[in-house]
């Protein structure tokens, strides 16, 4: 009977994991007035809306993607923060690991070429220099 | 005990002794003006954090306490150093770019206030390393200070 329990506690706590581990739904943003209202340049808002929106948004059901960037929330960010999250954003897509593997393996098509990884990296370093006044 | 049980542990502690001839590197180098704490002002109590908590891995003075010598715990404790100062180096404050900088604090932000850091498997063996929420609130409003601060 014990072992029977703790077999039950086990397949519910791997359950639970699994739902922690569900892709999100992908949710193209469809124009500006649906998503978050960003003074970014097209070409720089087609590749975020694409690849990065379903997670990094106020919709997200990845409580974990939003803490760490939430551009639903960017224009009420600090400029220091702003910095900050350029930064990580060019970081990130340069190593590959945004979007993330998982993520890619249900939708390829959201992954960067090298193109728009450089496109976004040359935005960020626009976007930092003004922001640091330099 | 029979004579396979007995050959294995002799084996093993063979293997366990041979293994003390390979050690990583230390990580202890002087500390020079690059040292964070010479670079900013930085509240006493979040000062001590930084120091008790997050030098070990993050700076280029780990503390090495008896066990370190141990292989193959001196590799787990190389593995982690090599890894923290990668991500961030307070000994090598100076020499990071301002946009760098404020980008680290970000981090520590980040990773502080996720509880993400210090990782628990350093906590279990160092119990004064782990943060309490009023210590969790100081780093993050230091690390936002600090940030406002770079920006001008």
């Amino acid at each position: 009977m014990k072992r029977l329990s703790l077999l039950s506690v086990l397949l519910v706590a791997i359950i639970f994991a699994f739902q922690a581990f569900k892709a999100p739904e992908h949710n193209y943003v469809v124009s500006a007035g649906d998503g978050p209202e960003l003074d970014f340049p097209e070409e720089v808002m087609a590749i975020l809306e694409r690849s990065c929106f379903d997670c990094h948004t106020a919709e997200s059901s990845s409580t974990k993607a939003k803490a760490k960037l939430n551009f639903s929330k960017w224009n009420k960010l600090k400029d220091s923060k702003k910095v900050g999250k350029l930064d990580k954003i060019c970081k990130e897509i340069k190593e590959g690991k945004m979007p993330t593997k998982k993520y890619l393996s249900h939708y390829p098509e959201t992954k960067l070429s090298e193109k728009e990884t450089a496109l976004i990296c040359v935005w960020v370093d626009e976007e930092v220099n003004k922001l640091l006044g330099d | 005990m029979n004579k396979t049980v007995r050959t294995i542990i002799l084996l093993l502690i063979a293997a366990f002794a041979i293994m003390q001839l390979f050690q990583p590197e230390r990580n202890k180098a002087a500390v020079t003006n690059d040292d964070i704490v010479f670079q900013m002002e930085i509240p006493q109590l979040v000062k001590k954090i930084i120091i008790t908590s997050c030098y070990d891995c993050h700076s280029n003075q780990t503390r090495y306490p008896w066990y370190a010598s141990l292989s193959p715990i001196s590799w787990m404790i190389s593995d982690h150093v090599e890894d923290g100062k990668e991500a961030l180096n307070f000994s090598a404050w100076g020499q990071y770019s301002r946009r760098e900088q404020i980008s680290l604090l970000d981090d520590i932000f980040n990773a502080v206030s996720s509880k993400g850091m210090p990782l628990m498997s350093y906590i279990i063996i160092h119990k004064d390393a782990g943060l309490f929420d009023y210590e969790i609130e100081d780093v993050c409003s230091w690390t936002e200070e600090a940030a406002e601060n770079l920006m001008n």
